[in-house]
């Protein structure tokens, strides 16, 4: 006794022709072909391809960088420390403290116009 | 001279045979969606396998930071919006205060991560396939020197040399950066770090209208997060239906989401806890400056091919750095194939999953299968968006006459049982033959109910052939069958 479902699904025609079964491939012929998604057909071996090494030269890689804030950003160099310390003999705390021949000459107005004038023709 | 020379070649021998060296019939480079398939089903063919992971855990992004761990924050986001918004409507009151635990919420979806991730590994256990945790780099067109990684917990304790017949290069994708952006995935983050974020970010911003980029924002939206999306195109949703993507944009505006389209981000600074942002309108050129608490930059993702010694054996790559393969995806040497996001097509998981399957099915039978056709989209904001097929617009563009059949959702009886009634099904057909073309849903359980546009889109089916198909009612399911009977005759139940 065949239940129902089976002799109705026999007596059914459907509408959408199926094949069935296994599915049989077509082989793939002995040419190179372009992915179907490859821009322009590009295929490898081609001129348009750019070498793995060419392109990574170029290439920045991704990178996190942690955040530091800006007074972590401003190191403190400690080669050079200041100490507050008593002048020693020959020391002087200021240029103009030394003799007229170690202080800075400003420029004299002759000096100036020659400057101005373009300098050495 | 000569004893020195004699040395050297005795020393770099030796130095060889002391790395370990296996023998495998197939190599696959990368445990992610494509290259774990790829092993699996290698090793169903009765193919010997070895799969190489250098991240520790095997899923690759998707598993890791993508797909499963967005998922698993826009489901639960979505219950909790929902339970503080919507419930007293369906008869709910809930006495006191309905609290997101921020911990819980992330530990949530970390243990759906691990649990996933380590299904992968048993799968690995089942099937046989020999799993090296350690960096794959090819040390010549036949093998793969698999390198140990620093403080990774079961990574091979030194080099190792696996020759191959066959070798199938998975090596994915990573974040585009931003020129100019520095990502802390702290306060200025990529997909990545927003799948982490220690606290609900007051105000939000995300540069780029993609979908990562408005999952996201769906996500903290919900957790009440002020979001601005900043697109430099006029239009969100990249690759969806012109009609869809400005449907979707309505929708999420209404949940709280502001666009800014048409614009582009001049520059992006962390100062503090504070993210100062110069935006500038693209026409204009008017210039407005934003302040974030944090700022997601989502402009897409890139091949990745660092580390694999490419360039040692001479494989090539295209302008976006997409690794060159034909359609039996062969680089220039037929034994090594590439699939998935590290080459062409759309970057999507089971893109890579169809390539993995269809390359070693190539390496086995010399024949596979992948229908770039008809490979579907979704996007899993509420509602979902989902899509597969062509568009209104690349029909228009390609000349192909079409009929347009479409079913709003409030007009579906689960959808309203579900007080879930926004968006619609829209088919496109041939005009002549009234062939499927393309399906687009937006709505509740679109990416589900894709598949089934997905199935008569490769069956060949015509409208009528999908509407005098029975669906079971009350199902959401019932407005697809609408929409093709509204495509080639006139909708039932609207």
């Amino acid at each position: 006794m065949r239940s129902t479902c089976v002799r109705l699904a026999q007596h059914y025609t459907p509408m959408i022709r199926f094949i069935g079964g296994r599915h049989h491939h077509t082989p793939h012929l002995n040419e190179i072909v372009p992915h179907p998604c490859a821009e322009n057909g590009l295929l490898p071996n081609s001129k348009d391809t750019i070498p793995a090494g060419e392109f990574l030269k170029s290439f920045r890689p991704f990178k996190v960088i942690p955040y530091r804030s800006r007074s972590e950003t401003i190191q403190p160099d400690n080669r050079y420390k200041f100490h507050q310390r008593p002048l020693q003999e020959g020391e002087k705390s200021h240029a103009y403290e030394l003799s007229p021949r170690f202080q800075f000459k400003g420029i004299s107005e002759d000096e100036m116009e020659f400057i101005n004038g373009g300098g050495a023709l | 001279m000569l004893r020195s020379f004699v040395t050297k070649r005795t020393f770099s021998s030796s130095a060889a045979w002391l790395a370990a060296k296996k023998q495998h019939d197939v190599v696959i480079i990368g445990g992610g969606p494509g290259g774990y398939i790829a092993a699996i089903k290698a090793a169903q063919l009765g193919l010997d396998t070895a799969c190489v992971e250098k991240r520790g855990r095997l899923g690759g992004t998707c598993l890791n930071v993508g797909c499963i761990p967005s998922k698993a924050l826009l489901n639960n986001s979505q219950m909790y919006h929902q339970m503080k918004t919507d419930s007293k409507n369906r008869g709910i009151d809930i006495k006191g205060e309905v609290v997101l635990n921020l911990e819980q919420f992330q530990k949530a979806k970390d243990t759906v991560v691990k649990q996933l991730t380590g299904g992968v590994e048993m799968l690995f256990k089942k099937n046989k396939v020999t799993y090296y945790k350690g960096l794959g780099a090819f040390e010549n067109e036949n093998s793969i020197k698999v390198k140990p990684v620093e403080g990774l917990d079961g990574s091979v304790s030194k080099e190792t040399i696996l020759e191959a017949k066959n070798i199938v290069v998975a090596t994915g994708s990573e974040v585009t950066p931003f020129p100019g952006i520095k990502i802390d995935e702290e306060r200025i983050v990529s997909s990545t770090g927003a799948l982490s974020l220690k606290e609900i970010p007051k105000r939000f911003i995300i540069l780029g209208g993609g979908i990562i980029g408005l999952e996201m924002g769906s996500v903290y939206s919900r957790l009440g997060s002020k979001v601005t999306v900043v697109e430099f195109q006029p239009k969100i949703g990249a690759s969806m239906d012109d009609e869809v993507a400005s449907t979707t944009q309505k929708f999420l505006k209404k949940q709280g989401l502001d666009f800014k389209l048409g614009t582009k981000v001049v520059s992006a600074e962390r100062n503090g806890d504070v993210v100062n942002i110069i935006v500038e309108d693209v026409k204009s050129g008017k210039q407005d400056k934003l302040e974030a608490d944090a700022f997601l930059v989502a402009v897409g993702r890139r091949p990745y091919i660092q580390g694999l010694d490419a360039e040692k054996i001479g494989l090539e790559v295209d302008k976006r750095g997409r690794l060159v393969i034909d359609d039996q995806f062969n680089s220039k040497f037929p034994h090594i194939k590439v699939i998935g996001d590290v080459t062409f097509g759309p970057m999507l998981a089971h893109k890579a999953e169809e390539e993995g399957i269809a390359a070693v099915e190539y390496i086995k039978n010399g024949v596979g299968h992948v229908n770039y056709n008809n490979i579907p989209s979704v996007m899993y904001s509420h509602p979902e968006v989902a899509w597969v097929g062509k568009t209104e617009e690349q029909l228009k563009e390609a000349g192909i006459n079409y009929k347009v059949g479409k079913f709003p959702f409030i007009a579906n009886s689960r959808a309203k049982t579900n007080l879930d009634t926004e968006g619609f099904v829209k088919i496109l057909i041939d005009s002549e033959t009234e062939r499927l073309l393309g399906a687009h849903i937006i709505g509740p359980n679109a990416g589900e109910m894709i598949a089934e546009a997905g199935l008569a889109l490769e069956y060949g089916a015509s409208a009528e052939d999908i509407a005098r198909v029975c669906h079971a009612h009350p199902t959401l399911s019932e407005a697809f069958k609408e929409a093709n009977l509204a495509a080639f005759d006139k909708p039932l139940n609207f």
